[in-house]
């Protein structure tokens, strides 16, 4: 016996003894019942622990009355990724937290993209739950909030929405709320439409209708809370290998400082603030009713090792809020809000514990302090609202 | 390439078709180092160059020991010109840049400046030339004959499982194997895949998803309260053990899918109730090499004890560097230096009968884990600015934003259950049997939750940069 041989001879013989024990014990027919049997049972356990960690699908219907996809009536958003919380909606997509209002109650709508959707946190700690809350009395609503929120919609979406919500719910007014990082959210396409000479906005599907389709069906068969972990993993494995030359060109050791960069860091400022004069102008003409633009800046932000109270872009926000005056639109800046909250209770209004504190979506602190704000202009520009 | 990339999953499956189906052993060894080298090459090419210059300057140097025969000057010249040339290109590659800086700090006062050079750090290189000179010193040692095979040589320098973050596998262990004619076999393929399957769990499922929270928090020390920054310490004490134990799985796993076997490199570091016992149980096969081919030829505890305790610290402290060209790393060498040489004292004046008593193997794993953990501040903090920012959290000033992340929070549990059950013998792969219908469940209850729930971004090895 050579020596080589005598090495593997002697590290492979206690575990192959024991394999080939095994193997001698059982048929291939025990094998393959044992692992697929396994298979099943990992199978099943993910199947049933899924629904509790994985963010739920999605599934949409096309409203007619609106014009556009909704969530369907019955779907429970379950929001795991950041934040843990249930949206439940009802009929229109709207909220069931902000359901369309009985006759004789008047309405303000909310609108926005995911800040507004707010599926981390739960249906009563949302702006419009909360905006609602603020008005009611001891006779129940005087006024009703409902949030037309969407992930990823921009200006332009508010705009092609407009005038089908208004008919519907015949609102007071139209708060517009941007909450997205420096400001690209008053800008479909963010700096691209800033640096387009003639703007214009394009409405855009939302939804792959194939895929919401298959949704639609596996919901009609009570079958999506069954297949979500698959669904989740085919869909996590199909990106990571349609990734693959990306994945090697990236090696570092993880996010250290806060890198996104702002729209007007990178922006023409006069293309910047003809685009927002193009934006609002839109808007005015889509609506009936007035508009107020809602500057959620991020402050305070956890930043390069510190929490900054200081917004990068407060000229941008002044130069946006003389815009607005300019054209006969409300505008509310959040910035002394978050900041004198944060001031007095040491707390953030964006990000959670399954986050990151100080970034990402408002969580209820954030939420709460929107609604207080609108409730505030509210009074103070309609008489008839208190 | 990465174990955790779905395109090495890939190629894997392909060379082990190509292993199956190839008769000859020559030409199955041919492919594997093709494969080796091609694995290596996807990151950038380039490097490859010094990878085979580097394999065929080891190989002539041991060619040459050994036909010197018993002309001791020769080999000891050959033998100086194989470490001068491995450590020459380890100081080139890494610690160049770190030493002109370190440097210009002296220097820049006097008006003095040292240039940088442009360089990047070729991945794996600590590693490759760690068991390139092992070989080498082994040679001349007489342990093992030099190999005459130069594309055999290559393949124990460049065998992909562990080319670029270990296991650091000894001469004595893998050549012989490669020399072998290794085939198939399916209990391989199940203990490989057994062994793969749970390092990347522990890699994609809890070291990756750890990150986001220790990075964070890591990267704006000083902003979270006391408790937060302790959950991120011990967060990444875990992250560490599970990304790097996880990468070792992973290669030797693989390795042993190909019917070749890999020394095992960790063993439930975290039940050690004595520094000592934690480096024989963290990074086995670095703490040996060190112990081999450092710490004896220093004089290991033979030349009295004041001796022993510097021989420690300065095996300790080179360590400690070779984790990274930093400051960082020498300080965490030098605690652990401190800690083993602390230990060595107190055994030395107590006795061994301190551990025996439950109360005292406790004690010693309180302080253990202390000494542990406080290391990692140094290990992962980009300076010593962020480490005592991180410090000064954890045991002076506790104020800050609270942040208790719930998956931190959790694993730190399941990670107390788990070495609870290890320490008390109750949680060994042996329950993993193929005959046992626990082991296509946990295997594949671990591949659900890895795809379902994949990290945030892609975060390469810790033991990467190293």
């Amino acid at each position: 016996m050579s020596a080589a041989t005598a090495v593997l001879a002697e590290r492979r013989e206690p575990v192959r003894a024991t394999v080939a024990d095994a193997v001698r014990r059982r048929s291939a027919v025990f094998y393959v019942k044992i692992w697929l049997g396994g298979f099943v049972i990992a199978s099943a356990l993910a199947i049933g622990i899924g629904p509790y960690f994985a963010s739920s699908l999605r599934v949409y219907e096309w409203s007619p009355q609106i014009g556009d996809y909704v969530f369907v009536p019955g779907y429970v958003h379950r929001e795991r990724g950041e934040g843990w919380a249930t949206t439940h909606y009802g009929q229109l997509g709207l909220a069931t937290s902000c359901p369309a209002p009985a006759s004789g109650v008047r309405t303000v709508l909310v609108w926005g993209d995911s800040f507004i959707e707010a599926h981390q946190v739960n249906d009563s700690q949302k702006v419009a739950a909360r905006l609602t809350e603020a008005f009611a009395d001891r006779q129940g609503k005087t006024l009703q909030a409902i949030e037309v929120g969407h992930s990823y919609w921009s200006v332009a979406d508010y705009y092609f929405n407009l005038p089908a919500y208004e008919k519907l719910f015949n609102p007071l007014c139209h708060f517009v709320v941007l909450a997205e990082h420096g400001l690209v959210d008053l800008c479909p396409d963010g700096e691209r439409f800033a640096a387009v000479p003639d703007f214009h906005f394009v409405q855009r599907p939302r939804v792959d209708p194939r895929k919401n389709r298959i949704m639609q069906i596996l919901k009609a068969w009570r079958l999506e809370e069954v297949v979500l972990v698959p669904w989740k993993a085919v869909h996590n494995l199909a990106r990571d290998v349609r990734n693959m030359h990306v994945l090697r060109k990236e090696g570092a050791r993880g996010p250290t400082t806060h890198r996104d960069e702002l729209l007007t860091d990178r922006s023409d400022s006069n293309e910047v603030l003809a685009s927002w004069a193009y934006v609002i102008d839109h808007l005015k003409s889509a609506a009936t009713k007035p508009i107020v633009l809602v500057s959620v800046p991020e402050v305070p932000l956890l930043r390069d090792g510190h929490i900054s109270l200081d917004d990068p872009q407060a000229a941008w926000n002044t130069r946006l809020a003389s815009l607005c005056r300019e054209r006969g639109v409300g505008f509310i800046d959040m910035t002394e809000t978050l900041l004198d909250d944060y001031r007095r209770s040491g707390k953030v209004s964006r990000g959670f514990y399954n986050g990151v504190p100080g970034r990402g979506h408002l969580n209820a602190r954030g939420h709460y302090l929107l609604s207080e704000r609108m409730a505030a202009y509210l009074r103070e520009h309609f008489a008839d609202v208190q | 390439m990465l174990f955790n990339q779905p395109e090495f999953i890939l190629l894997f499956i392909a060379l082990l078709i190509g292993l199956a189906v190839v008769k000859s052993p020559v030409l199955r060894r041919r492919m594997l180092l093709a494969a080796s080298w091609y694995f290596y090459a996807y990151w950038d090419w380039r490097l490859l160059g010094l990878l085979i210059a580097s394999t065929f300057v080891n190989y002539l140097i041991a060619l040459g020991i050994g036909a010197a025969g018993s002309s001791v000057g020769r080999r000891k010249t050959l033998l100086v010109a194989s470490v001068v040339y491995n450590l020459g290109l380890l100081g080139l590659f890494k610690y160049f840049n770190f030493f002109v800086e370190s440097l210009g700090w002296i220097l820049g006062p006097l008006g003095l400046r040292v240039g940088t050079l442009d360089i990047v750090l070729p991945i794996g290189i600590s590693f490759y030339t760690f068991q390139a000179m092992a070989y080498v010193i082994d040679v001349h040692r007489g342990l093992i004959q030099p190999c005459r095979d130069f594309f055999n040589f290559a393949l124990f320098i460049a065998f992909f499982p562990q080319l670029v973050a270990g296991p650091i596998v000894r001469a004595t262990d893998l050549l012989p194997q490669l020399q072998l004619d290794v085939r198939l076999s399916w209990h391989d393929v199940f203990l490989g895949f057994r062994q793969f399957t749970i390092g990347l769990f522990k890699k994609l499922f809890i070291a990756d998803r750890l990150a986001g929270f220790v990075d964070q928090v890591f990267a704006n020390a000083g902003v979270f309260d006391g408790a937060s920054t302790w959950l991120a310490v011990l967060a990444y004490g875990i992250q560490i053990y599970c990304d790097f134990s996880g990468y070792s799985d992973m290669a030797i796993g693989t390795a042993r899918i190909m019917g070749y076997r890999l020394p095992e490199n960790f063993d439930a570091p975290y039940v050690s109730t004595s520094i000592t016992e934690f480096w024989r149980r963290w990074h086995i096969t670095l703490s040996s090499w060190l112990r081999d081919y450092l710490y004896i030829p220093l004089g290991g505890s033979r030349k009295g004890r004041r001796r022993t305790y510097v021989n420690l610290l300065i095996t300790m402290v080179l360590g400690g560097l070779w984790h990274g060209a930093s400051w960082t790393f020498a300080c965490w060498g030098t605690l652990h230096g401190l800690a083993l040489a602390g230990d060595k004292w107190v055994h030395a004046r107590l006795g061994s009968d301190r551990s025996c008593s439950p109360g005292g193997r406790l004690f010693g794993w309180l302080i253990t884990m202390l000494i542990v953990f406080t290391g990692w501040v140094f290990f992962r903090a980009p300076s010593f600015h962020q480490a005592f920012l991180i410090l000064d959290r954890m045991y002076v000033h506790p104020g800050g934003i609270a942040w208790y992340h719930p998956f931190a929070i959790s694993v730190l549990v399941a990670m107390v259950v788990v070495h609870i059950l290890v320490a008390a013998d109750r949680l060994g792969l042996e329950r993993l049997a193929p005959d046992r219908i626990l082991s296509p469940v946990a295997l594949f209850s671990m591949w659900w939750l890895v795809l379902a729930f994949p990290p945030e971004g892609f975060n390469p090895f810790v033991y990467f940069q190293f």
